[in-house]
């Protein structure tokens, strides 16, 4: 393709959108659709997978010494929990740190633990932090095995319904998407099957002259690639004006440890996956309609 | 230059349009193509312009062999001939210089080029005062002048025209086989399809003349009907 040519086809390409304007624009507009739903999903993604991350890293095992234990031989039982393979840290939890966090957190209402230290109701634990998330069962049930430890508190549960959600999340979008990019380059073939036919004298004309089959092509491939990027484009725009006001509205809230990803981490990938997938959309409808309707 | 030998064409739906057609032509002829509406005059021309292939026998057209060609050769057989039709095929929303300007473009002609044989081919067909017209604003015979410069902008050695004065009076269809005789005195291959006895008649060409898809006469210098037993 040299330069003259190129020139000649993305003119072609502007002229061709601007007479079939209703058309393009339509096409352009279910793109924006399905890119929104992408967007929407791939918001959702990211920080559900985020999410899953933080309280995946700030997973810890609690393990509950038990009450007959003699308290002075703690520092045998730390041993031994530190013995286990996956344990990366341990920290012991007395009973009286254990009050001491509650009136923290009581904060004003802390009168009501007063008179506690005499008969402490708390039990001496420890948490404990693992080197690999993944194996959370199998240590709980080794730390289980230990003398002295009476219960063992994992939150592999909660985990396991963080990922599960997560999975069909991102199922659910991705078929969305590939429902709506299939909608998407039916519409973009259709208005490429419009403009051809708005064109047939000329691509006759074209045929006879002795073009080739590319160069009767190119200009028809570039209209749908710049419909989708057109498209891309725009549901940038949303997405982007769309998350800032999510952040806004969310930030106010107080969501615990969970926090949101801000936008300038995510603008990037927006922008590339908008316009990747909204060029990709596009050139596949044209080529769709190239196949079916432009036999040179 | 053209070789048909022993070409038949026989449409999807059976109708067999051409049937053993053999004949030669050379370079610099000029070969009237003569037969009555249904004789497979027309489709010898869509032969000759690859519109149509042959069911079987050999064609060569311009050192290609054209019942070999592989597609993607197709339009390199095209651009070696100038096409010329019954209905112009101009495009109205254009110039007449647009309308010729696009033939050279599709064919990766610099605009060095173009402007340089734009005014050249205007001016063999006598219309170098109408570049800037569009096409609706020409009369008939004008029109069909540009779709001649058209066919020669690319210059090539070959001019294939199918019933080119089918809707023109005969006053101007006589200019337009004019202009086609002295682009062949130019040493360019003229064939013209065509049923207009009076004009075959007038300029005493070489005349192949086909009748229910086979060719019946061919008569070097002769008149519509001569060779006619």
């Amino acid at each position: 393709m040299g330069k003259n040519n190129f020139k000649y086809f993305v003119t072609t390409a502007f002229k061709s959108i601007g007479k079939n304007a209703l058309m393009s624009f339509v096409s352009a507009f279910t793109v924006i659709a399905c890119l929104l739903i992408l967007g929407l999903f791939l918001a959702l993604g990211i920080n559900v997978n985020a999410m899953s991350q933080q309280i995946r890293e700030d997973a810890e095992i609690k393990v509950v010494v038990d009450e007959t234990y003699d308290e002075t031989k703690l520092a045998d039982l730390t041993a031994k929990i530190m013995e286990i393979d996956n344990v990366a840290s341990v920290s012991l939890v007395t009973k009286e740190d254990a009050l001491e966090y509650m009136r923290d957190a009581f904060g004003e209402d802390q009168s009501v633990l007063d008179g506690l230290e005499e008969d402490n109701p708390f039990r001496t634990s420890y948490d404990i932090t693992m080197k690999d998330i993944t194996l959370a069962s199998d240590t709980a049930s080794q730390l289980g095995q230990i003398e002295g430890v009476a219960e063992v508190n994992n939150k592999q549960e909660l985990l396991d319904q963080i990922v599960h959600i997560t999975d069909v999340i991102r199922t659910a979008s991705v078929w969305i998407m590939v429902l709506l990019c299939i909608v998407s380059i039916f519409i973009i073939a259709n208005t490429i099957k419009l403009a051809v036919y708005a064109r047939r004298k000329e691509i006759n004309i074209m045929k006879f002259v002795g073009a080739t089959n590319w160069f009767v092509r190119w200009p028809f491939i570039i209209e749908g690639i710049l419909i989708g990027l057109i498209g891309g484009l725009i549901a940038f725009g949303l997405i982007s004006w769309g998350y800032i006001a999510c952040l806004d509205m969310l930030g106010n809230m107080d969501l615990g440890i969970f926090s949101f990803i801000p936008y300038h981490e995510v603008a990037f990938l927006f922008l590339g996956a908008f316009l990747g997938l909204g060029a990709l959309i596009g050139a596949l409808g044209s080529a769709f309609s190239m196949r079916k309707y432009l036999d040179v | 230059m053209i070789e048909f030998k022993d070409v038949c064409k026989t449409y999807e739906n059976g109708t067999e349009a051409l049937s053993h057609v053999s004949f030669k032509i050379e370079k610099g002829e000029f070969v009237f193509i003569v037969g009555p509406s249904g004789s497979g005059k027309s489709t010898l021309a869509k032969l000759l312009m690859y519109e149509e292939q042959a069911t079987s026998g050999d064609i060569r057209i311009n050192d290609f062999h054209v019942t070999e060609l592989a597609k993607r050769d197709v339009p390199y057989l095209r651009r070696s001939m100038g096409v010329v039709f019954q209905d112009f095929r101009l495009l109205q929303d254009r110039t007449v210089y647009d309308n010729i300007m696009f033939a050279m473009q599709v064919v990766g002609a610099t605009k060095k080029e173009i402007r340089r044989r734009i005014p050249t081919v205007l001016s063999a067909v006598g219309l170098t005062h109408k570049a800037r017209s569009y096409p609706d604003q020409l009369s008939g015979g004008e029109q069909q002048r540009v779709s001649l410069a058209r066919a020669l902008a690319n210059n090539p050695p070959l001019l294939i025209a199918d019933e080119p004065t089918a809707n023109l009076n005969p006053s101007t269809a006589l200019e337009i086989v004019e202009i086609l005789e002295q682009i062949n005195d130019r040493g360019t291959t003229v064939i013209m399809a065509t049923h207009a006895k009076e004009i075959v008649n007038r300029f005493q060409k070489r005349v192949l003349t086909i009748s229910d898809g086979r060719l019946v006469r061919d008569c070097e210098k002769g008149g519509y009907d001569d060779g006619q037993e």
